[in-house]
């Protein structure tokens, strides 16, 4: 694929902290991919996620989001590319919703941060609860919510500004496996329509509903495959 | 602007979401501004109500007092040093015009078992002019009267309520300290003094038949000079003081036992008093709110870590440093505000009740209410901007990872 098509293109990405933590990482994934990292605990995931959602800067190498160089971007255009390019799932979605607020609040959340006119906010909140299938629990608090409704709230928060990228950090770690189908099922659909997913896991039964599996091992990758449902 | 009320609505949905925190915080600026409200209330009034009594005593009126008001003799130390005679001799002197001696004293007052027991002081007929009070009804002490040592006297609108209820008291005989005197006069309302001293309480005698009927005593306790015209009054002030220690046999080593002030003197030192008054109020109820906004600090640094996560997603979602900083800072501007005007609304209230409970002068302006407002407000901010800056400067990674 071409780099026209490319939205996230790293090449020889290092990042270390106390000690080196990626080693010369290089990837390219095109619009539309729907990538699952998997490796284990340390092999550096967590880290390569939060340089693709512009969260963390590499040590050195080129990284190219949506064909924009991040390491000449200032911090006020990295929070503009998060707020309208990246949606973030993360992994203990109980801890990143905001408890004593409404789902639509939560939902809303980035859309404080934007340009969107305030008077199409619910809409589009109403939108984006239809596509994860909880419509009907827009005016509830998140309080009332179950685990599984709670996290395709935190889906629907990823998705209302239409990003170009969707991040998804173990999206079904804390959910028995009912409810992780159900969650990969919306993943699915949203994939078909349109919209790119990189998510990170341990689990291979989840893995492999995405498309493309990139293996990583010690801070390298070590294995890139294209194989999906 | 849009961005502004967004700030103003997510602060307040924040503040609602930690009603706890945000009501101790509030709580603290409500009792600084309050307590500031109050207490510059009281400073002020105290001192609007100084300048309108000394208005009252004239410009070109001097006080001369027993004892000393400062230097080795202590205030007090010699209360018998003025005598009716000093009266005349200050009287013999140039540019001045007249002068009331002055002899103050408490008695039991009745008037057909209604009682009272209002301040009672022997005055000459000059001391109505040189106080420039007025009537209401009937006359002031006159020569004759102090010649005769005659049992008449003038008395106050609190004596004549208090006594009379709604008659007329001119003409009527009451009962001062077992003696029966005739009420010559009613006095115009005066109100109270700035120390809360009900100036309608008193009841003024001829000061012969003070000294003589009442005290049996020769000694006065104030005399009141009223000069020719205001200019000149320290040059005159010196005069009494060489003329009174003439008179006294005071050696060249030795210290006056009296005092003479004139009102310029009077003010400065009563003006300086309230001065410092309102200084150490003031002083006082900031503290109250440098201690409120310490408190807002530490709530929202407190805040600021429970948050910490919040922070970190709201960053991850776009929100830029500068719109965490002013969320943090709209939040303790929604809590400042709020107490503020909490505490101005029930500071004034205090004043209020204060003011009529125990007579006190208070100020009550939109002035001392506004500027209470907007110190509180103030300091309130001066204590968010920390963690406020805190806030805005959490690493995302570390803020989202943060248990």
């Amino acid at each position: 694929m071409g780099d026209v098509m490319s939205i996230i293109k790293m090449k020889d990405i290092k990042k270390s902290y106390s000690e080196p933590v990626l080693k010369g990482i290089n990837l390219n994934i095109c619009k539309g991919e729907f990538v699952a990292i998997i490796g284990a605990s340390g092999s550096g995931k967590s880290t390569i996620l939060n340089i693709m959602g512009l969260l963390d800067i590499p040590t050195s190498g080129e990284y190219l989001f949506d064909g924009a160089n991040i390491m000449k971007m200032t911090e006020d255009e990295l929070a503009n590319a998060r707020n309208k390019k990246i949606g973030f799932i993360f992994q203990s979605f109980e801890k990143f919703i905001l408890k004593k607020s409404s789902v639509l609040n939560n939902i809303i959340l980035p859309l404080v941060y934007s340009d969107v006119p305030e008077h199409k906010w619910r809409q589009m909140a109403e939108d984006k609860l239809n596509a994860v299938g909880i419509k009907n629990k827009i005016n509830n608090y998140m309080n009332q919510l179950s685990g599984g409704e709670a996290q395709r709230v935190a889906i629907a928060r990823a998705l209302i500004n239409d990003p170009s990228v969707l991040l998804a950090d173990e999206p079904t770690g804390n959910l028995d496996t009912k409810r992780s189908a159900e969650i990969m099922e919306i993943f699915l659909r949203l994939n078909r329509q349109g919209v790119s997913i990189v998510m990170i896991t341990h689990e291979p039964h989840i893995a492999v509903y995405a498309s493309r599996q990139i293996i990583l091992k010690d801070g390298l990758v070590v294995g890139d495959e294209e194989d999906g449902l | 602007m849009i961005k502004f009320v967004r700030n103003i609505k997510t602060a307040i949905s924040s503040i609602g979401s930690y009603k706890f925190q945000s009501f101790l915080s509030t709580l603290g600026i409500m009792f600084g501004a309050m307590s500031l409200v109050a207490m510059l209330s009281i400073g002020l009034g105290s001192r609007v109500a100084l300048v309108k009594q000394l208005e009252s005593l004239g410009e070109n009126v001097i006080i001369i007092i027993p004892g000393q008001m400062s230097g080795r003799t202590s205030f007090g130390s010699k209360q018998d040093s003025l005598k009716s005679d000093d009266v005349e001799a200050i009287e013999a002197i140039e540019n001045i015009k007249s002068v009331s001696p002055g002899i103050a004293s408490s008695f039991p007052v009745e008037y057909l078992g209604n009682k009272s027991k209002p301040e009672v002081t022997g005055v000459a007929p000059s001391f109505m002019e040189i106080r420039r009070w007025q009537l209401q009804e009937g006359r002031f002490i006159e020569d004759y009267d102090i010649d005769t040592l005659k049992k008449i006297c003038v008395i106050g609108q609190t004596v004549a309520r208090d006594l009379f209820f709604n008659i007329s008291p001119t003409g009527k005989s009451l009962s001062i300290g077992g003696k029966d005197f005739e009420v010559v006069g009613l006095l115009e309302p005066k109100g109270f003094s700035m120390s809360g001293r009900d100036q309608d309480n008193v009841i003024y005698i001829p000061f012969t038949t003070m000294q003589t009927k009442m005290l049996n005593q020769k000694h006065i306790s104030f005399a009141l000079a009223a000069a020719i015209d205001k200019k000149s009054m320290s040059s005159l002030c010196e005069n009494i003081k060489s003329v009174l220690r003439e008179c006294h046999r005071l050696g060249y080593y030795e210290d006056d036992d009296f005092t003479v002030m004139n009102q310029s003197e009077f003010s400065k030192q009563n003006e300086a008093m309230t001065r410092i008054m309102t200084i150490l109020l003031g002083l006082g109820s900031f503290t109250t709110l440098i201690s409120g906004g310490i408190g807002i600090m530490n709530i929202l640094l407190a805040s600021t870590r429970e948050r910490t996560r919040e922070i970190g997603l709201r960053i991850a979602l776009g929100a830029r440093r500068k719109d965490v900083l002013s969320q943090f800072f709209t939040e303790g501007l929604v809590i400042s505000l709020g107490g503020a005007v909490m505490g101005v609304i029930v500071g004034n209230g205090i004043s209020v009740l204060v003011s009529a409970t125990l007579n006190w002068s208070m100020l009550i302006s939109p002035i001392v209410s506004t500027a209470s407002l907007l110190i509180s407000v103030s300091v309130g901010l001066f204590f968010v901007y920390w963690p406020a800056r805190k806030a805005s400067r959490l690493n995302p990674i570390d803020a989202l990872k943060y248990e």
